[in-house]
Protein backbone atom coordinates (compact mmCIF):
# COMPACT_ATOMS: atom_id res chain seq x y z
CA UNK A 1 0.00 0.00 0.00
CA UNK A 2 1.48 3.24 -0.97
CA UNK A 3 2.30 5.36 1.79
CA UNK A 4 2.27 9.06 -0.03
CA UNK A 5 0.06 10.03 -2.36
CA UNK A 6 -0.46 13.26 -4.79
CA UNK A 7 -4.26 14.52 -6.01
CA UNK A 8 -4.62 16.51 -8.52
CA UNK A 9 -7.38 19.21 -8.47
CA UNK A 10 -7.90 22.65 -8.49
CA UNK A 11 -10.40 24.50 -7.08
CA UNK A 12 -12.23 27.95 -7.34
CA UNK A 13 -11.77 30.91 -4.30
CA UNK A 14 -15.05 31.19 -3.78
CA UNK A 15 -15.59 27.04 -3.78
CA UNK A 16 -13.05 26.93 -0.88
CA UNK A 17 -16.00 24.93 1.00
CA UNK A 18 -15.47 21.71 -1.77
CA UNK A 19 -11.96 21.59 -0.83
CA UNK A 20 -12.45 21.59 2.77
CA UNK A 21 -15.12 18.75 2.48
CA UNK A 22 -12.87 16.98 -0.05
CA UNK A 23 -10.44 17.01 2.83
CA UNK A 24 -12.16 15.51 5.52
CA UNK A 25 -12.97 12.71 3.32
CA UNK A 26 -10.21 12.14 1.72
CA UNK A 27 -9.26 12.08 5.96
CA UNK A 28 -12.01 9.64 6.84
CA UNK A 29 -10.29 7.19 4.19
CA UNK A 30 -6.85 7.59 5.99
CA UNK A 31 -5.17 10.09 3.46
CA UNK A 32 -3.85 12.71 5.71
CA UNK A 33 -2.73 16.26 4.00
CA UNK A 34 0.88 16.83 4.64
CA UNK A 35 0.65 19.82 1.99
CA UNK A 36 -1.93 21.69 0.03
CA UNK A 37 -1.13 23.57 -2.89
CA UNK A 38 -3.01 25.63 -5.73
CA UNK A 39 -3.08 22.17 -8.13
CA UNK A 40 -2.44 19.74 -6.44
CA UNK A 41 -2.63 18.30 -2.54
CA UNK A 42 -0.30 15.67 -1.22
CA UNK A 43 -0.99 13.10 1.30
CA UNK A 44 -0.03 10.72 3.97
CA UNK A 45 -1.68 7.45 4.49
CA UNK A 46 -2.36 7.43 8.35
CA UNK A 47 -5.37 5.20 9.21
CA UNK A 48 -5.14 5.53 12.71
CA UNK A 49 -5.94 9.58 12.94
CA UNK A 50 -9.12 11.63 11.36
CA UNK A 51 -8.89 15.12 11.35
CA UNK A 52 -11.49 17.82 10.14
CA UNK A 53 -9.66 20.74 7.91
CA UNK A 54 -9.73 24.24 7.89
CA UNK A 55 -8.79 26.82 5.02
CA UNK A 56 -8.60 30.26 5.72
CA UNK A 57 -7.58 33.61 3.44
CA UNK A 58 -5.26 36.03 4.44
CA UNK A 59 -2.92 37.18 2.30
CA UNK A 60 -1.25 40.06 4.44
CA UNK A 61 -0.13 38.62 7.41
CA UNK A 62 2.70 40.45 9.03
CA UNK A 63 2.47 38.48 12.11
CA UNK A 64 2.67 34.90 10.91
CA UNK A 65 3.97 33.52 14.55
CA UNK A 66 0.43 35.43 16.58
CA UNK A 67 -1.48 33.83 13.42
CA UNK A 68 -0.15 30.16 13.78
CA UNK A 69 -0.62 30.98 17.55
CA UNK A 70 -4.50 31.75 17.21
CA UNK A 71 -5.25 28.85 15.50
CA UNK A 72 -3.01 26.35 17.74
CA UNK A 73 -4.45 27.36 21.10
CA UNK A 74 -7.82 26.47 20.28
CA UNK A 75 -6.55 22.73 18.68
CA UNK A 76 -5.64 23.90 14.97
CA UNK A 77 -2.47 22.13 13.79
CA UNK A 78 -1.37 24.43 10.75
CA UNK A 79 -0.48 22.76 8.28
CA UNK A 80 0.94 25.15 5.43
CA UNK A 81 0.07 28.01 3.31
CA UNK A 82 0.18 28.31 -0.76
CA UNK A 83 1.52 31.49 -1.90
CA UNK A 84 -1.17 33.36 -2.71
CA UNK A 85 -2.16 33.74 0.85
CA UNK A 86 -4.65 30.43 1.61
CA UNK A 87 -3.25 28.40 4.74
CA UNK A 88 -4.63 24.61 5.35
CA UNK A 89 -5.50 23.88 9.17
CA UNK A 90 -6.12 20.41 10.74
CA UNK A 91 -8.11 19.60 13.76
CA UNK A 92 -8.17 15.93 15.51
CA UNK A 93 -11.50 14.74 15.12
CA UNK A 94 -13.60 13.92 18.28
CA UNK A 95 -17.40 12.55 17.28
CA UNK A 96 -18.63 13.82 20.77
CA UNK A 97 -18.73 17.43 18.75
CA UNK A 98 -16.15 19.71 19.12
CA UNK A 99 -16.95 23.13 17.15
CA UNK A 100 -14.77 22.80 13.52
CA UNK A 101 -15.57 26.21 12.34
CA UNK A 102 -13.04 29.09 12.81
CA UNK A 103 -15.46 32.03 11.97
CA UNK A 104 -18.72 32.09 14.37
CA UNK A 105 -20.26 34.99 13.43
CA UNK A 106 -21.33 36.18 10.13
CA UNK A 107 -20.18 39.32 9.82
CA UNK A 108 -15.76 37.93 10.30
CA UNK A 109 -16.58 35.23 7.81
CA UNK A 110 -17.67 38.59 5.25
CA UNK A 111 -14.47 40.36 6.40
CA UNK A 112 -13.02 37.16 5.50
CA UNK A 113 -14.67 36.41 2.00
CA UNK A 114 -13.93 40.34 1.14
CA UNK A 115 -10.20 40.12 1.30
CA UNK A 116 -10.88 37.73 -1.41
CA UNK A 117 -13.27 39.85 -3.25
CA UNK A 118 -10.65 42.94 -3.24
CA UNK A 119 -8.56 40.06 -5.65
CA UNK A 120 -11.33 39.10 -7.68
CA UNK A 121 -12.44 42.87 -8.58
CA UNK A 122 -8.92 43.74 -8.97
CA UNK A 123 -9.05 41.13 -11.74
CA UNK A 124 -12.26 41.74 -13.42
CA UNK A 125 -11.18 45.32 -13.78
CA UNK A 126 -7.85 44.39 -15.39
CA UNK A 127 -9.36 41.72 -17.50
CA UNK A 128 -12.37 43.59 -18.44
CA UNK A 129 -9.55 46.43 -19.91
CA UNK A 130 -7.52 43.72 -21.57
CA UNK A 131 -11.00 42.87 -23.16
CA UNK A 132 -12.18 46.04 -24.54
CA UNK A 133 -8.84 46.90 -25.75
CA UNK A 134 -8.66 43.76 -27.86
CA UNK A 135 -12.79 44.58 -28.53
CA UNK A 136 -11.70 47.52 -30.24
CA UNK A 137 -8.91 45.77 -32.26
CA UNK A 138 -11.37 43.18 -33.35
CA UNK A 139 -13.45 45.57 -34.50
CA UNK A 140 -11.18 47.96 -36.52
CA UNK A 141 -9.30 44.77 -37.62
CA UNK A 142 -11.38 41.94 -37.62
CA UNK A 143 -9.28 38.53 -37.27
CA UNK A 144 -10.41 35.05 -35.84
CA UNK A 145 -7.71 34.84 -32.98
CA UNK A 146 -8.88 38.59 -31.98
CA UNK A 147 -12.49 37.21 -31.67
CA UNK A 148 -11.24 34.34 -29.96
CA UNK A 149 -9.18 36.49 -27.18
CA UNK A 150 -12.20 38.85 -26.45
CA UNK A 151 -14.62 35.67 -26.07
CA UNK A 152 -12.30 34.00 -23.94
CA UNK A 153 -11.28 37.17 -21.32
CA UNK A 154 -15.44 37.65 -21.29
CA UNK A 155 -16.45 34.28 -20.23
CA UNK A 156 -13.40 34.91 -17.54
CA UNK A 157 -14.54 38.01 -16.38
CA UNK A 158 -17.76 36.40 -16.19
CA UNK A 159 -17.32 33.64 -13.77
CA UNK A 160 -15.18 35.87 -11.50
CA UNK A 161 -17.46 38.01 -11.16
CA UNK A 162 -19.98 34.87 -10.63
CA UNK A 163 -17.84 33.85 -8.20
CA UNK A 164 -17.30 37.66 -6.04
CA UNK A 165 -21.04 37.37 -6.12
CA UNK A 166 -21.45 34.09 -5.15
CA UNK A 167 -19.19 34.44 -2.25
CA UNK A 168 -21.63 36.95 -0.61
CA UNK A 169 -23.88 34.36 0.70
CA UNK A 170 -21.31 32.26 3.00
CA UNK A 171 -21.52 28.85 3.55
CA UNK A 172 -20.29 26.53 5.68
CA UNK A 173 -18.80 23.24 4.47
CA UNK A 174 -20.81 21.01 6.23
CA UNK A 175 -21.53 18.98 3.24
CA UNK A 176 -24.86 20.08 1.70
CA UNK A 177 -25.29 18.85 -1.64
CA UNK A 178 -22.92 20.48 -4.43
CA UNK A 179 -23.37 20.25 -7.91
CA UNK A 180 -20.06 19.57 -9.94
CA UNK A 181 -16.60 21.53 -9.69
CA UNK A 182 -16.56 24.28 -12.58
CA UNK A 183 -13.05 24.85 -11.58
CA UNK A 184 -11.15 22.58 -14.06
CA UNK A 185 -13.49 22.85 -16.76
CA UNK A 186 -13.00 26.58 -16.35
CA UNK A 187 -9.24 26.50 -16.47
CA UNK A 188 -9.94 23.92 -19.83
CA UNK A 189 -11.50 26.34 -21.49
CA UNK A 190 -9.42 29.21 -20.63
CA UNK A 191 -6.71 27.20 -21.78
CA UNK A 192 -8.41 26.24 -24.75
CA UNK A 193 -9.32 29.70 -25.58
CA UNK A 194 -5.20 30.60 -25.23
CA UNK A 195 -3.97 28.16 -27.06
CA UNK A 196 -6.40 29.01 -29.98
CA UNK A 197 -5.84 32.41 -29.95
CA UNK A 198 -2.12 31.41 -30.09
CA UNK A 199 -2.20 29.05 -32.79
CA UNK A 200 -4.60 30.67 -34.83
CA UNK A 201 -2.20 33.70 -34.88
CA UNK A 202 0.52 31.61 -35.58
CA UNK A 203 -0.91 30.10 -38.62
CA UNK A 204 -1.76 33.25 -39.94
CA UNK A 205 0.13 34.11 -42.82
CA UNK A 206 3.46 36.53 -41.89
CA UNK A 207 2.67 40.26 -42.99
CA UNK A 208 2.86 41.31 -46.55
CA UNK A 209 4.60 45.05 -45.81
CA UNK A 210 5.89 46.40 -48.56
CA UNK A 211 7.81 49.64 -49.42
CA UNK A 212 9.04 50.96 -52.67
CA UNK A 213 10.37 54.17 -53.71
CA UNK A 214 11.53 54.03 -57.19
CA UNK A 215 10.78 54.95 -60.90
CA UNK A 216 8.96 52.53 -62.95
CA UNK A 217 8.66 52.50 -66.54
CA UNK A 218 4.85 52.29 -67.99
CA UNK A 219 2.73 49.04 -67.25
CA UNK A 220 0.12 47.95 -69.10
CA UNK A 221 -2.99 47.10 -67.62
CA UNK A 222 -2.46 43.89 -68.78
CA UNK A 223 -2.23 41.87 -64.93
CA UNK A 224 0.31 39.41 -67.18
CA UNK A 225 3.06 42.33 -66.61
CA UNK A 226 2.50 43.55 -63.51
CA UNK A 227 4.62 44.54 -60.79
CA UNK A 228 5.06 41.56 -58.55
CA UNK A 229 4.85 42.96 -54.70
CA UNK A 230 4.77 40.17 -52.92
CA UNK A 231 2.76 36.99 -51.95
CA UNK A 232 0.91 35.84 -49.06
CA UNK A 233 -0.31 32.30 -48.50
CA UNK A 234 -3.50 32.04 -46.36
CA UNK A 235 -4.09 28.89 -43.84
CA UNK A 236 -7.51 29.24 -42.93
CA UNK A 237 -10.22 31.88 -43.96
CA UNK A 238 -9.79 35.44 -42.17
CA UNK A 239 -10.32 38.71 -42.24
CA UNK A 240 -7.75 40.60 -44.02
CA UNK A 241 -6.88 44.35 -44.72
CA UNK A 242 -5.15 45.49 -47.76
CA UNK A 243 -4.10 48.73 -47.70
CA UNK A 244 -2.07 51.12 -50.22
CA UNK A 245 -0.96 54.56 -49.33
CA UNK A 246 1.75 56.82 -50.28
CA UNK A 247 2.49 59.00 -53.48
CA UNK A 248 2.92 58.31 -57.09
CA UNK A 249 3.40 60.20 -60.18
CA UNK A 250 0.53 59.32 -62.28
CA UNK A 251 -2.34 56.87 -60.93
CA UNK A 252 -1.35 52.78 -60.68
CA UNK A 253 -3.88 50.04 -59.52
CA UNK A 254 -3.13 46.91 -57.29
CA UNK A 255 -5.16 43.79 -56.63
CA UNK A 256 -4.88 41.17 -54.73
CA UNK A 257 -5.22 38.04 -56.96
CA UNK A 258 -5.99 34.43 -56.11
CA UNK A 259 -3.11 32.41 -57.81
CA UNK A 260 -5.29 29.44 -58.26
CA UNK A 261 -8.44 30.68 -59.52
CA UNK A 262 -7.04 34.18 -61.19
CA UNK A 263 -9.65 36.47 -59.82
CA UNK A 264 -8.52 40.13 -58.82
CA UNK A 265 -10.13 39.62 -55.18
CA UNK A 266 -9.74 43.84 -54.12
CA UNK A 267 -8.55 46.33 -55.78
CA UNK A 268 -7.54 49.76 -55.37
CA UNK A 269 -6.71 52.83 -57.64
CA UNK A 270 -4.34 55.06 -56.42
CA UNK A 271 -4.45 58.58 -57.62
CA UNK A 272 -2.35 61.44 -55.74
CA UNK A 273 -4.06 63.96 -57.38
CA UNK A 274 -6.89 62.61 -55.31
CA UNK A 275 -5.50 62.47 -52.06
CA UNK A 276 -6.07 66.34 -50.06
CA UNK A 277 -3.49 68.95 -50.09
CA UNK A 278 -0.07 67.51 -48.05
CA UNK A 279 -2.07 64.60 -47.18
CA UNK A 280 -0.55 61.35 -48.70
CA UNK A 281 -3.36 59.13 -50.18
CA UNK A 282 -4.37 56.26 -48.36
CA UNK A 283 -7.17 53.16 -49.28
CA UNK A 284 -7.72 50.30 -47.67
CA UNK A 285 -9.96 47.59 -48.12
CA UNK A 286 -11.11 44.88 -45.31
CA UNK A 287 -11.83 41.19 -47.27
CA UNK A 288 -12.42 38.22 -46.20
CA UNK A 289 -9.72 35.79 -48.03
CA UNK A 290 -10.12 31.93 -48.40
CA UNK A 291 -7.79 29.57 -48.17
CA UNK A 292 -5.21 29.74 -50.96
CA UNK A 293 -2.13 31.55 -52.13
CA UNK A 294 -2.57 35.56 -53.16
CA UNK A 295 -0.42 37.79 -55.54
CA UNK A 296 -0.11 41.61 -54.50
CA UNK A 297 -0.03 42.91 -58.33
CA UNK A 298 0.90 46.74 -59.51
CA UNK A 299 -0.69 47.32 -63.16
CA UNK A 300 -1.92 50.18 -65.20
CA UNK A 301 0.96 52.76 -64.57
CA UNK A 302 1.56 55.63 -66.98
CA UNK A 303 4.90 55.77 -65.55
CA UNK A 304 7.33 57.97 -62.80
CA UNK A 305 8.29 57.96 -59.72
CA UNK A 306 6.62 56.10 -57.09
CA UNK A 307 6.99 56.14 -53.02
CA UNK A 308 4.25 53.22 -52.01
CA UNK A 309 3.47 51.39 -48.70
CA UNK A 310 1.60 48.17 -50.63
CA UNK A 311 0.40 45.59 -47.23
CA UNK A 312 -2.00 42.69 -46.83
CA UNK A 313 -2.25 41.66 -43.33
CA UNK B 1 -8.53 67.41 20.76
CA UNK B 2 -9.40 63.41 20.13
CA UNK B 3 -13.12 62.66 19.66
CA UNK B 4 -13.16 59.12 20.45
CA UNK B 5 -14.84 57.69 16.98
CA UNK B 6 -18.09 55.92 17.71
CA UNK B 7 -19.66 52.79 16.20
CA UNK B 8 -21.60 49.72 16.84
CA UNK B 9 -19.69 46.60 17.83
CA UNK B 10 -20.08 43.08 17.46
CA UNK B 11 -20.66 40.53 19.62
CA UNK B 12 -17.17 39.17 19.62
CA UNK B 13 -15.34 42.32 19.53
CA UNK B 14 -18.01 43.36 22.56
CA UNK B 15 -17.09 40.09 24.71
CA UNK B 16 -12.85 40.46 23.28
CA UNK B 17 -13.05 44.38 25.03
CA UNK B 18 -15.33 42.78 27.91
CA UNK B 19 -12.77 40.11 28.85
CA UNK B 20 -9.89 42.63 28.20
CA UNK B 21 -11.25 45.21 30.52
CA UNK B 22 -11.14 42.80 33.30
CA UNK B 23 -7.38 41.94 33.22
CA UNK B 24 -4.88 41.15 30.24
CA UNK B 25 -5.13 38.05 28.67
CA UNK B 26 -4.09 35.65 25.56
CA UNK B 27 -6.50 34.33 22.91
CA UNK B 28 -7.85 30.82 24.26
CA UNK B 29 -8.36 32.63 27.69
CA UNK B 30 -10.81 35.35 25.97
CA UNK B 31 -12.35 32.87 24.25
CA UNK B 32 -12.97 30.57 27.07
CA UNK B 33 -14.26 33.98 29.40
CA UNK B 34 -16.20 34.70 26.31
CA UNK B 35 -18.15 31.39 26.32
CA UNK B 36 -18.59 31.56 30.35
CA UNK B 37 -20.21 34.95 30.60
CA UNK B 38 -22.33 34.56 27.59
CA UNK B 39 -24.05 31.02 28.79
CA UNK B 40 -22.26 29.34 26.12
CA UNK B 41 -24.15 31.40 23.18
CA UNK B 42 -20.90 33.26 21.99
CA UNK B 43 -18.03 31.52 20.93
CA UNK B 44 -15.18 32.96 19.15
CA UNK B 45 -13.32 30.38 16.68
CA UNK B 46 -9.77 31.13 15.81
CA UNK B 47 -10.51 33.19 12.43
CA UNK B 48 -12.47 35.74 13.86
CA UNK B 49 -10.22 35.95 16.98
CA UNK B 50 -7.34 36.44 14.52
CA UNK B 51 -9.43 39.19 12.10
CA UNK B 52 -10.57 40.80 15.43
CA UNK B 53 -7.83 41.30 17.28
CA UNK B 54 -5.99 42.36 14.10
CA UNK B 55 -8.70 45.00 13.73
CA UNK B 56 -8.19 46.55 17.63
CA UNK B 57 -4.67 46.61 16.89
CA UNK B 58 -4.83 48.36 14.09
CA UNK B 59 -7.11 51.07 16.04
CA UNK B 60 -5.40 51.01 18.68
CA UNK B 61 -7.31 49.66 21.11
CA UNK B 62 -5.49 46.50 22.65
CA UNK B 63 -1.67 46.31 22.02
CA UNK B 64 0.42 42.83 22.32
CA UNK B 65 2.67 42.13 25.59
CA UNK B 66 4.69 39.43 27.11
CA UNK B 67 4.06 37.94 29.85
CA UNK B 68 6.65 37.80 32.11
CA UNK B 69 4.91 36.05 35.16
CA UNK B 70 7.72 33.97 37.05
CA UNK B 71 6.86 30.20 35.93
CA UNK B 72 5.20 30.58 32.86
CA UNK B 73 6.48 30.55 29.70
CA UNK B 74 7.10 33.44 27.97
CA UNK B 75 2.94 34.31 26.22
CA UNK B 76 1.72 36.60 24.29
CA UNK B 77 -0.82 38.37 25.90
CA UNK B 78 -3.28 41.05 24.83
CA UNK B 79 -4.03 44.32 26.45
CA UNK B 80 -6.67 47.29 27.01
CA UNK B 81 -4.91 50.86 25.68
CA UNK B 82 -6.64 53.55 26.88
CA UNK B 83 -8.24 54.33 23.78
CA UNK B 84 -10.01 50.52 23.99
CA UNK B 85 -11.07 50.95 27.67
CA UNK B 86 -12.59 54.85 25.73
CA UNK B 87 -14.38 52.94 23.31
CA UNK B 88 -15.86 49.79 25.37
CA UNK B 89 -16.90 52.16 27.83
CA UNK B 90 -18.86 54.04 25.30
CA UNK B 91 -20.33 50.95 23.72
CA UNK B 92 -21.32 49.89 27.29
CA UNK B 93 -23.06 53.29 27.67
CA UNK B 94 -24.57 53.17 24.50
CA UNK B 95 -26.30 49.43 25.54
CA UNK B 96 -27.30 50.73 28.54
CA UNK B 97 -29.07 53.52 27.21
CA UNK B 98 -30.87 51.53 24.27
CA UNK B 99 -31.60 48.76 27.54
CA UNK B 100 -33.31 51.35 29.44
CA UNK B 101 -35.49 52.68 27.09
CA UNK B 102 -37.27 48.88 27.16
CA UNK B 103 -39.64 48.54 29.11
CA UNK B 104 -41.29 45.33 29.76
Amino acid sequence: MKEYKRVWNVYAAWDYTREIEDLNKMSDNGWQLIKGGLFSNRYKKNDSMRYRYQLDYNPKIEDMGRYIETFREQGWEYVNSTFNGWHYFRKLYDKAGDDYEIYNDSQSLKEMHAKWQKEGIGSIGALSLLAIIELYFTIRYPRIHSAILVLTLLIEVFVIGRGVYVLRNPQRADGHKRSWNGAPVFLLVLFLGLASTVVFMSLRSSNSFNTKSEVYSPISSNIANAVDWGEVKVVYPDFYNFEVSGYTGSPMTFAVVNTQTGEAVSQIRIDSSKAKDGKKFKEAHNILLKRGTYKLYGYDFAGGCIDLHVSLD
Amino acid sequence: MKTVKFEPLSESYFYILLCLSKGANHGYGIMKMTETLSEGEVKIGSGTMYGATSNMIKKGWIKEIVSDEPGSEKKRLYTLTTEGTEAFKAEVNRLKRMLSAVTD
